[in-house]
């Protein structure tokens, strides 16, 4: 077996590019539940206006 | 398939069987991709280790143009045939596209430096590619200056259909311009991939992984879409009452 955790030349890059990603993934999984929430709440609160 | 989705209750149906679907294949694929891509593939004869971030850069090369594509074909959709759904798809994909246009940059840019010596060139396929990237950021700030939803729809629509032209130049400007640093196509080949099979394996499961991470998330963009606007329209009920 052959990897990135043995001892090699330039695996900052590597793991800076995995990191990276794994920050941007992250991020839009964050920015799509916050803004499914936000939306949740809008509209309950609607509904609930209309119902009254 | 619009036609059929564009009933609310169907998409609804099929959003959330979908959604379940996209995102345990996506978990299963990249644990799998990242299994063989750091662990278990060896390191390429040229360029060491550094061959590692091919599998994290081309996945996200990929979606940032497939989901160009599919916007514009949802926003053509829309246009033409006035389907909100396809509108609500078509946003939906905006903000994914432009995260996956973004680590294609950013990862090519770190693969670049032990690679060519530089973080940026202005070679063809880098240029195309910030293209491709500023276009779903232009699409998203355009929707976003315009108040009126239905000009701000059409507008976009309008705009990611003349932003398609851009396509061909990502995918051929390695074939188009000669001096380029970026290499050329090494798996959509006439004849073959041109990868060994230990590195093939990796790269074709974080792509799969990836689409299917993709597809996940804007599925479940749509479905808070829908619910937005629908909040949006009882607002708006609800203040002409008033």
């Amino acid at each position: 077996m052959s990897g990135v955790i043995e001892p090699g030349a330039y695996m900052e890059f590597v793991w800076s590019a995995y990191g990276l990603t794994a920050l941007g993934v992250a991020g839009l999984f964050i920015f799509i539940l916050a803004e499914r929430a936000g939306a949740k709440k809008k509209l309950a609160r609607e509904e609930d206006e209309a119902g009254q | 398939m619009f036609s059929y989705l564009a009933n609310p209750k169907r998409f609804e149906a099929f959003a959330r069987i979908a959604i379940p679907v996209c995102g345990g294949l996506a978990l299963i694929l990249i644990a799998a991709g990242l299994w063989y891509g750091l662990f278990n593939s060896p390191p390429d004869r040229f360029q060491g280790d550094t061959i590692r971030i091919m599998y994290v850069h081309v996945p996200a090369a990929w979606l940032g143009l497939a989901i160009y594509f599919a916007l514009a074909i949802a926003s053509f959709i829309f246009f033409i045939w006035r389907h909100n759904l396809a509108d609500v798809a078509a946003v939906s994909m905006a903000p994914v596209g432009a995260v996956f246009a973004a680590l294609c940059l950013v990862s090519g840019s770190i693969w670049g430096k032990p690679t060519w010596g530089t973080w940026w060139v202005w070679d063809a396929r880098l240029t195309s590619m910030l293209i491709q990237f500023l276009l779903f950021l232009g699409y998203m700030a355009l929707r976003a200056a315009i108040e009126d939803d239905k000009l701000a729809a059409r507008s976009g629509a309008i705009l990611a259909m003349v932003g398609l032209i851009n396509l061909p130049v990502v995918r051929f400007s390695v074939e188009w311009w000669d001096g380029m640093l970026h290499q050329g196509a090494t798996v959509f080949r006439m004849d073959g991939p041109s990868i060994h099979g230990s590195q093939l394996l990796p790269l074709l499961l974080m792509a799969a992984g990836f689409t299917f991470m993709a597809g996940w998330m804007v599925l479940y963009r749509m479905r808070t879409a829908i619910m937005a606007r629908k909040a949006a329209n009882l607002q708006k009920l609800r203040e002409a009452k008033a």
